[in-house]
């Protein structure tokens, strides 16, 4: 099965007509902050910064000094991780199954599936949406619907 | 605070289960072999690491259950006429988390299938062929079914959703294969 792309298929059914769009299951990295921070350290806003005392002057001073190197760290972290992660999921081993009518409200549903049992789950998909009904394919999960206007 | 001082009161539920004759303290000993076998389970799979938050409550919950059942366990054998606990206490606990990591997937499939084993095994001990063992055998094939089912989603680099369905499937294994037991270890046989 081909995936990241449109399914070929557009199955219609007492519930309206629903494409079926088959993409990847990749997982991104989590987005976290930099393990050193230490708010206290002069490095990151602490005493050296200044004499004020000021909550509002030390919360200031810690803004324009401190999240500005977190951030930039934090980002090139995250950078890094994304491209490691790209790396590692590009022997895709499962896929999600999305099942939309675009008809407002639009609806989807979504499954996820090994990629060896796609095929069989699709086409089980398919045929209870063709009866109008949402199944639950043996070896896929379902994670519900969604309606948008 | 110290996960072996936890574990050590229903340590005992390994040998009691075998121990006791088949009745209400012997299926009071098989509710505290699987809390223990859970827990155990869960730290083994976790490694020589700091038990992740979800996992510690969890395995905390499960050996404070089990070490109960102990003691219920051996109250029952001395006097049979103890109050029975009530079912909630066999009630296993969840985790506070909706997504298993892949470490707890693990210390949960060890669980599903050791008591399968044991349930198994237990069965085939047992002679004669009454309804009731008929009805477990069927249970025990919904027991494999919720293992096969979470075989069928394992795969490398498992997306949470499956993470998620994998412990769902293994979590209603182990149930079944607790409920199973219960039966089995309550069974008055012909022998």
């Amino acid at each position: 099965m081909d995936t990241g792309s449109v399914a070929d298929r557009t199955v219609t059914g007492p519930m309206g007509s629903f494409e079926l769009i088959v993409t990847k299951a990749l997982e991104l990295p989590k987005w976290k902050r930099d393990g050193n921070f230490d708010p206290e350290g002069p490095q990151f806003g602490g005493p050296e910064f200044g004499e004020s005392t000021s909550v509002d002057d030390q919360l200031q001073l810690q803004l324009q000094s401190a999240e500005r190197p977190i951030f930039s760290f934090a980002l090139s972290n995250y950078i890094i991780d994304f491209f490691r992660t790209m790396w590692t999921n590009r022997k895709v081993t499962s896929v999600r199954i999305r099942a939309v009518n675009w008809n407002p409200p639009v609806e989807s549903y979504v499954w996820t599936t090994p990629k060896g049992s796609a095929d069989r789950v699709l086409e089980e998909i398919a045929e209870g949406l063709a009866q109008g009904k949402i199944v639950q394919p043996v070896g896929a999960v379902f994670s519900g619907d969604e309606k948008r206007n | 605070m110290d996960i072996d001082a936890l574990r050590l009161p229903g340590s005992e539920a390994y040998e009691l289960v075998d121990q006791l004759p088949r009745g209400a303290a012997r299926a009071a000993a098989w509710n505290a072999y699987v809390f223990q076998t859970y827990g155990d389970k869960l730290i083994e799979a976790s490694g020589p690491k700091y038990l992740p938050d979800d996992t510690f409550a969890v395995v905390a919950r499960l050996f404070s259950l089990s070490a109960f059942w102990v003691q219920q366990a051996s109250a029952l054998a001395a006097n049979p006429s103890t109050a029975p606990a009530s079912e909630q206490a066999a009630e296993l606990p969840h985790f506070h988390t909706p997504i298993r990591s892949p470490e707890q997937l693990v210390g949960i499939r060890e669980t599903a299938d050791t008591l399968r084993t044991y349930v198994a095994f237990d069965l085939q001990s047992l002679t004669g062929e009454t309804p009731s063992l008929a009805a477990v055998r069927e249970q025990l094939a919904g027991v494999d079914k919720e293992m096969d089912t979470a075989a069928m989603l394992s795969v490398e680099r498992c997306p949470p959703e499956l993470r998620g369905g994998i412990g769902d499937a293994l979590v209603k294994a182990i149930k079944q294969a607790q409920a199973l037991g219960q039966v089995l270890a309550a069974t008055q046989t012909d022998s």
